[in-house]
């Protein structure tokens, strides 16, 4: 009996300072030191005033380094281990210094509201041009009024955000193109098959079957041409481009470089 | 100024003898006689040179130049007028017509003084293909052709059909050529951030020799050329010394373009081939292109005259004249047929519109 009231006491106090740990990680933990101190007030600001409107936690972690790890399977391990107290869902902007990696994660319940390519997206082609201009406190209040944005949309309209499908103009004219490039072909050769009047160019059905002999040949070298033609690189995509791979099942979101 | 005519009849009953495709004789359809074609011809030199000799006799008795004011004289120079023996009617024909059919009585009628000297073929291709068997391998062309008018097949007729024999000159050639090619050969290597496309190209020269054998060349203005070669190749193994018992029953013209002005397109024919075979002796390259300065000297050469048998087919359209012409040995058949507008727009907008809705979709998965 004292054992299992020793065991409850220990738990109890895991629990208890858990709880006390969470509550006091900020959701500003810049490790990389690229906020100065009035900047890091504005933006724990903003993240604040959004977790307080939507009851979520919205977080930013810069980081030096996180060694070989990958920023996404790092990000969703703060999710699940660190930024894991809000009650109605967690989201987290990982900055890795040394990789130029950028990392959106979410957990199960906001994934609905910033889901894949498409939420994220939306967060990453505002925010992420300011890292590129190295201006981090921009970069980071940006991604807090997107957050807001997502929520309040997921509020108003009970889904998640998807961006309003464009006209596709591309695939309209490209169809029309090859349409109007094999009905000229088909006509042709419908109209080719009407007649079979043709003269003949040249004399091979009256070539003397063996007649040929080569008698001579010369071959002259003349000159070469040598020409390069790049690779397409991998990973050089356009600003707030985003690669889902870290994205599973309890985890939504997305990153890529700057 | 009129020529004298002999009508082939049979030598047993009278009637007018026509030479059936396939065949080795001449016969009778009316008593069934079979006649070889060297004795119908002897017996009929003959005749003809009697009648030229009566024709040379009243030409010299009646000058008739005087009576020709009401044409032009090119006019007169391209008519001709020869007296039918079987009806006696004066015909009118072209001064190349060496074998034709009376218009009033259907005699078969030979001009003999067009056989003569230079104008006398070397060699003849026998008809093989009947009358009737051209105007099947012609509804048999119809077959297929989705643009064809409904009312062209529906009311289709043929107005005219007449087997005739076309001047021809058949031309061999052995022949030594050259000419030269630029040629490239392509070596790619990966250089790990790039691909590197070497190109090297080489002029190739090429001389040989090759033979040709009888390349046929229309020696007739009125056939059309692209007609006449579309109807090739004929099948010379068949082919005999010239004998004018084959054409009684058909049409025959004798050449108006001569052997010196059809030589150019059999040299055309002949460069062409020269260029190709040269080129197939250019190896070991990933392409060969012609310098186009492909040139040939003849070794030696011949030049034969020579009858081929063409079935001619005349059907009308919309008051629009349409001609086939049929390989009278082979049975090819060629020529151009009417197109449906309606339908011919109707299907290129099917087209158009099935690719547009497939590349649309294709595209807007893509994109």
């Amino acid at each position: 009996m004292k054992k299992l009231l020793l065991v409850l006491a220990l738990l109890a106090a895991m629990l208890l300072s858990a709880a006390t740990a969470l509550a006091a990680t900020p959701s500003l933990v810049d490790k990389a030191h690229l906020l100065t101190e009035s900047e890091r007030v504005q933006v724990q600001a903003q993240l604040q005033a959004v977790e307080q409107k939507y009851g979520i936690r919205c977080a930013v972690v810069t980081m030096g380094s996180i060694g070989n790890a990958k920023p996404g399977i790092y990000a969703n391990q703060l999710i699940d281990k660190v930024f894991n107290d809000g009650p109605n869902g967690n989201i987290v902007f990982l900055q890795v210094m040394d990789q130029r990696q950028w990392y959106i994660s979410t957990d199960r319940k906001l994934k609905d509201v910033v889901v894949g390519i498409p939420g994220t997206e939306y967060i990453s082609r505002a925010a992420v041009p300011y890292l590129k201009k190295g201006d981090e406190a921009g970069a980071y209040k940006t991604y807090a009024k997107r957050v807001d944005e997502l929520m309040a949309y997921y509020q108003n309209h009970g889904k998640g955000w998807r961006p309003e499908k464009e006209f596709p103009w591309i695939a309209v004219v490209g169809a029309i193109i090859a349409g109007g490039a094999v009905a000229s072909s088909y006509k042709r050769s419908l109209i080719a098959a009407m007649s079979n009047v043709r003269k003949e160019v040249s004399a091979d059905a009256y070539l003397e079957q063996g007649s040929f002999a080569l008698e001579h040949e010369h071959d002259t070298y003349l000159y070469t041409n040598v020409t390069y033609t790049p690779k397409a690189k991998q990973g050089h995509r356009g600003a707030g481009s985003v690669s889902t791979s870290s994205s599973d099942g309890g985890h939504g979101g997305g990153g890529g470089g700057y | 100024m009129a020529d004298a005519s002999v009508s082939y009849k049979c030598l047993c009953c009278g009637a007018p003898l026509n030479f059936r495709p396939g065949a080795e004789k001449v016969s009778c359809e009316y008593c069934g006689t079979e006649l070889e074609i060297k004795t119908v011809e002897e017996y009929y030199a003959q005749k003809e040179a009697a009648a030229a000799a009566a024709q040379a006799a009243k030409e010299a008795k009646w000058d008739t130049a005087a009576a020709g004011n009401e044409w032009e004289k090119k006019e007169a120079e391209m008519m001709r007028a020869f007296t039918c023996s079987s009806c006696g009617a004066e015909i009118v024909c072209d001064e190349n017509t060496m074998a034709t059919e009376c218009c009033y009585c259907g005699n078969p009628t030979m001009l003999p003084s067009r056989f003569s000297g230079m104008l006398k073929p070397d060699y003849i291709i026998p008809f093989k293909k009947t009358k009737e068997e051209a105007v099947a391998a012609l509804k048999k062309f119809y077959e297929g052709k989705p643009l064809l008018p409904d009312a062209f097949t529906a009311n289709n007729r043929v107005e005219a059909i007449q087997g005739m024999y076309v001047p021809f000159w058949l031309f061999d050639a052995d022949i030594d050529a050259q000419g030269s090619y630029k040629a490239s050969r392509s070596m790619v290597v990966d250089t790990g951030d790039a691909i590197m496309t070497s190109t090297s190209y080489y002029n190739c020269q090429r001389q040989g020799c090759m033979n040709f054998e009888r390349i046929p060349v229309d020696g007739s203005v009125k056939m059309d050329d692209a007609f006449m070669e579309s109807i090739e190749p004929f099948d010379y193994s068949e082919m005999v010394p010239f004998a004018t018992g084959y054409m009684a029953g058909y049409l025959a013209d004798k050449y108006d373009v001569d052997a010196d002005a059809a030589v150019v397109r059999a040299d055309e024919r002949i460069n062409t081939s020269a260029e190709r075979c040269l080129a197939m002796a250019v190896n070991g390259y990933d392409s060969v292109n012609s310098e186009n300065d492909c040139a040939f000297t003849k070794k030696a050469s011949d030049v034969h005259y020579a009858m081929v048998p063409v079935w001619i087919l005349t059907t009308r359209y919309k008051d629009e004249p349409y001609t086939f012409m049929m390989n009278g040995q082979t049975g090819e058949i060629v020529g151009s047929l009417p197109i449906d507008e309606s339908k011919l727009r109707n299907r290129t907008a099917i087209a158009f519109a099935i690719t547009v809705l497939v590349a649309f979709a294709v595209l807007y998965s893509v994109l």
